[in-house]
């Protein structure tokens, strides 16, 4: 079962402290979303986890130091899906989600049958089967979540991490990518998700952790973090908060003042 | 290369120089004996140096002290040397300029006055015109009898030579593959040494360029180069070490001998001799 | 599917084949009409010293140069586009050819030259290394692609401004034909002396920028999806860099800086494979060298009274290319 552990934290960009003293613990089969208002370190944390910034304190995977794992052996441990849909060459799709073979591939070897498969069942998971000779950069904004969410799970990494996957995507396919996450949680793995929708947060998380000014302000059920309080505390604005169903709603009003 | 290009230019214009020489500008008269002569370009240097007293030199040219390129540099050193400039000309007010040729020099054109003496002297290309120059230069300067000591002493010099050449071929291969042609003073030196010029053979112009494969195939009995190349400075100089080229026996003469029609032509005459003399007898 | 696309091993084949035709016509034409029989005879050891000599001391290092040339230059193209995820980066638009030039024209004009012969192709790597450097400083983190070729035409017109002021200060009368040969190219009149200062360093530079193809197609997600599939962005830069110096410099040390190879050759092989940046390094290599023979052979066929700098012949293919680029930008700039 793998495990993501956070070991106070801390990381500064620049003269910018950016994350104080975070620690939280992430285990296998639960979806958790991290939320926070911009600026907040949110996907700084992210990255910390992944060792793409310089970070105080111990960020662990498995209970190995992500900093002093090989490369190559934590990218078979978390997929990840960064921010924007950053797309630098004309690939075929097929080719883009074979990408996410590139951590299990021996040196000077080509893709194997087992690759092929892992691409084919990302690909179905995905639902991109059909684009597979598409270019991708021709896709629309839509199509091209799901691809590069493909490229993410065909790495078969038992840990998930998407930053913000749902931005510049309309509500049909913001909630077919909050399906997949739940998916991927359903199955076992353990999924980490940067968002800013807290109502679709609400809905499909198992977890949430609020951070604000690079800090833990709550963790735990959407019903525990989400309260009208904090978002006015967290983000400056008025809501309404219905914790009556399996799921809290969010009505938001306006600015707080 | 820069200067022999230039000089044959020149000679391919030489028609146009004494046409500007001839036309009827207003020239102030020359003084007997002047006593500020500047030198406009590397080959009148020559001729001033050979011919005027050091005290009559006002200016020569930059130049004027390489021993690459200028025959007399040692003794040129301490004369002011001038950078083709106008100001500088004009600074000195000379009683004579000296140009070889005179016309299309930019300085001179620049000055405010037009009416300095000139000596405006044709380009060599022959020993005859050499002969020429000197003595025009020799009696502009005030002092035509150490003219016509030089020419006797360079007649009796070559009066003796032998032509060891024995119509055998040579190519004048300069920097970066410029080949000398017929109609030069170096297509005449090598005649007066019994070579046979292979740009005459292969009927190129003045100045060609004559890559290393045309070289090759043309089999020349000697390569005529320029002393400053012998050891490779640059890209222009080390295509004359190529190995394709290196078996062809070579003469090698300071640039500074042929470069102006000047009076170090017969040193530079005696010079290729030499050097055939020595590359025959090492064959034997 | 990409319709142009093919399946590797045959586009591979192709443009080998392309190449030893290039190579061929190298070898059989040049300033002196020689027969192909008495080439052959020759080549068999059993020919006239005139035709040996030509084809054994002037077209056959010619040739090789041309091709180790051609086949750096389009590979340090294709692994710097794919590095820097711009279709436009290649080490002459990027001001490498330039520096490198200037680090051979002070090893030359300074004598540096003269202490060994390793000094040549040292410094000549020297000064690519440290525009590269100076250029990855320069343009930063920034996006935008625009930023990456002005701070290559910054680094550019300086080296280009050091190897006249280099020229200028050093002794040599003959600075402005120099300059010429060093800024536009040539092959004319190379050696096999040459070559052994040549292929070494294309060899190891070479060797250096094929390995980075996963890096590479790695980076077409960005940076940090890519080290979150395994990437060390660091060595992979660090070899990027050292290789793309070593190869280059080597190569420049002895033709000058030939531009626009690594910007025509990627352009041309892309549309042929599946357009992934590990695709195009070998066919790149290969092409490279194809290209720059045909164009070396060009500057030969073409009656001028002087032989034409290659680096004219590769700008007239270069620069429509890059406009075509460029006019694709503009819409983003």
């Amino acid at each position: 079962m793998v495990s993501i552990t956070l070991n106070d934290i801390g990381v500064t960009l620049g003269r910018r402290t950016v994350v104080h003293g975070v620690s939280a613990a992430f285990r296998a089969g639960t979806l958790t979303g991290i939320v926070g208002p911009n600026g907040a370190g949110k996907s700084t944390l992210a990255r910390a986890m992944l060792a793409l910034v310089p970070a105080s304190g111990r960020a662990e995977v498995d209970g190995i130091d992500v900093t002093a794992m090989p490369r190559a052996d934590l990218a078979r441990r978390i997929a990840y899906v960064p921010q924007g849909q950053t797309l630098h060459w004309p690939l075929t799709v097929e080719r883009l989600v074979g990408l996410g073979r590139l951590p299990h591939l021996a040196p000077m070897s080509r893709i194997s049958d087992a690759d092929s498969a892992a691409i084919e069942r990302a690909m179905a998971r995905a639902d991109v089967l059909e684009l597979r000779d598409r270019i991708a950069t021709e896709l629309s904004g839509g199509e091209r979540a799901r691809v590069l969410f493909a490229r993410a799970l065909a790495v078969e990494a038992p840990a998930l991490i998407a930053d913000e996957p749902l931005a510049s995507l309309d509500p049909g396919h913001q909630i077919d990518v909050m399906d997949m996450l739940r998916a991927e949680a359903a199955g076992g793995g353990l999924v980490i998700a940067v968002l800013h929708d807290l109502t679709l947060a609400a809905r499909y998380c198992d977890r949430l952790l609020l951070i604000d000014g690079g800090r833990i302000v709550a963790d735990g059920t959407p019903t525990e973090v989400l309260t009208a309080e904090r978002l006015r505390a967290v983000y400056g604005i008025d809501a309404a908060v219905e914790t009556g169903g399996e799921w809290p709603t969010i009505t938001l009003f306006g600015r707080a003042r | 290369m820069r200067a022999r290009a230039l000089a044959a230019a020149a000679a391919l214009l030489g028609g146009a120089g004494l046409l500007w020489a001839t036309s009827p500008a207003p020239r102030a008269k020359a003084p007997a004996v002047p006593q500020r002569i500047v030198s406009i370009n590397l080959c009148a240097d020559q001729l001033v140096l050979a011919l005027a007293d050091r005290g009559q030199i006002a200016g020569l040219t930059k130049n004027a002290t390489d021993i690459e390129m200028s025959g007399e540099a040692a003794k040129a050193y301490g004369i002011p040397l001038l950078s083709n400039s106008a100001e500088q000309i004009l600074a000195i007010e000379p009683d004579l300029i000296v140009g070889m040729p005179a016309s299309r020099s930019a300085a001179l054109r620049a000055l405010p006055r037009q009416d300095y003496p000139l000596l405006d002297l044709a380009t060599a290309n022959t020993l005859g015109e050499i002969y020429t120059s000197i003595r025009e230069t020799a009696a502009a300067v005030g002092h035509p009898e150490r003219g016509s000591a030089l020419i006797a002493r360079m007649q009796g010099e070559l009066a003796g030579l032998p032509k060891p050449g024995k119509g055998r071929v040579a190519a004048y291969y300069q920097r970066r593959g410029y080949m000398t042609g017929t109609g030069t003073l170096i297509d005449e030196l090598m005649g007066r040494v019994g070579l046979v010029n292979l740009a005459g053979k292969l009927g190129k112009p003045p100045l060609s360029q004559l890559s290393l494969e045309e070289m090759v195939a043309a089999q020349p009995d000697f390569l005529i180069v320029e002393s400053a190349t012998d050891v490779v400075t640059d890209q222009g100089s080390e295509m004359l070490h190529h190995p394709a080229i290196k078996d062809i026996p070579r003469i090698s003469i300071p640039q500074a001998w042929t470069v102006c029609s000047s009076p170090a032509y017969t040193q530079a005459a005696r010079s290729i001799t030499a050097q055939i003399a020595r590359i025959d007898g090492d064959r034997s | 599917m990409n319709r142009f696309a093919l399946p590797r091993w045959s586009l591979i084949a192709a443009l080998l084949l392309l190449t030893l035709v290039a190579a061929i016509g190298s070898l059989l034409f040049g300033a002196v009409d020689l027969s192909v029989a008495r080439l052959i005879a020759a080549a068999t050891g059993d020919g006239d010293g005139v035709a040996s000599v030509i084809l054994f001391d002037l077209r056959l290092p010619r040739t090789i140069l041309a091709l180790g040339v051609g086949a750096i230059l389009g590979l340090a193209g294709a692994a710097l586009q794919g590095y820097l995820r711009n279709p436009l980066a290649e080490p002459s638009v990027l001001g490498t050819s330039n520096a490198a030039a200037l680090g051979g024209v002070a090893a030359l004009y300074f004598g540096i030259a003269e202490l060994h012969p390793v000094m040549l192709p040292l410094l000549a790597t020297g000064g690519a290394l440290l525009s590269l450097a100076l250029l990855f400083i320069l343009s930063g983190k920034a996006e935008s692609p625009l930023t990456l070729i002005l701070a290559g035409i910054a680094v550019g017109t300086l080296a280009v401004a050091g190897t006249s002021l280099a020229l200028n200060l050093s002794p040599n009368p003959f600075a402005a034909m120099e300059i010429m040969t060093w800024l536009l190219g040539s092959l004319e009149n190379r050696s096999f002396d040459h070559v052994w200062i040549a292929l070494p360093c294309i060899a190891i530079g070479g060797a250096m920028l094929l390995w980075n193809g996963r890096a590479l197609d790695a980076l077409t997600l960005g940076e940090d999806a890519a080290q979150a599939l395994g990437t060390d962005l660091r060595r992979t830069r660090l070899r990027l860099l050292i290789g793309t110096a070593i190869g280059v410099g080597g190569a420049v040390a002895v033709s000058g800086a030939i531009g626009f190879v690594g910007l025509i050759v990627p352009h041309l092989i892309r549309p042929l494979t599946d357009r992934s940046p590990s695709a195009i390094l070998l066919p790149s290599a290969i092409g490279g060298a194809a290209l720059l023979t045909l164009a070396d052979l060009g500057v030969r066929i073409i009656p001028t009274t002087n032989e034409l700098k290659l680096g004219v012949v590769t700008a007239f293919l270069g620069v429509p290319i890059f406009l075509l680029h460029l006019m694709r930008e503009r819409r983003i700039w």
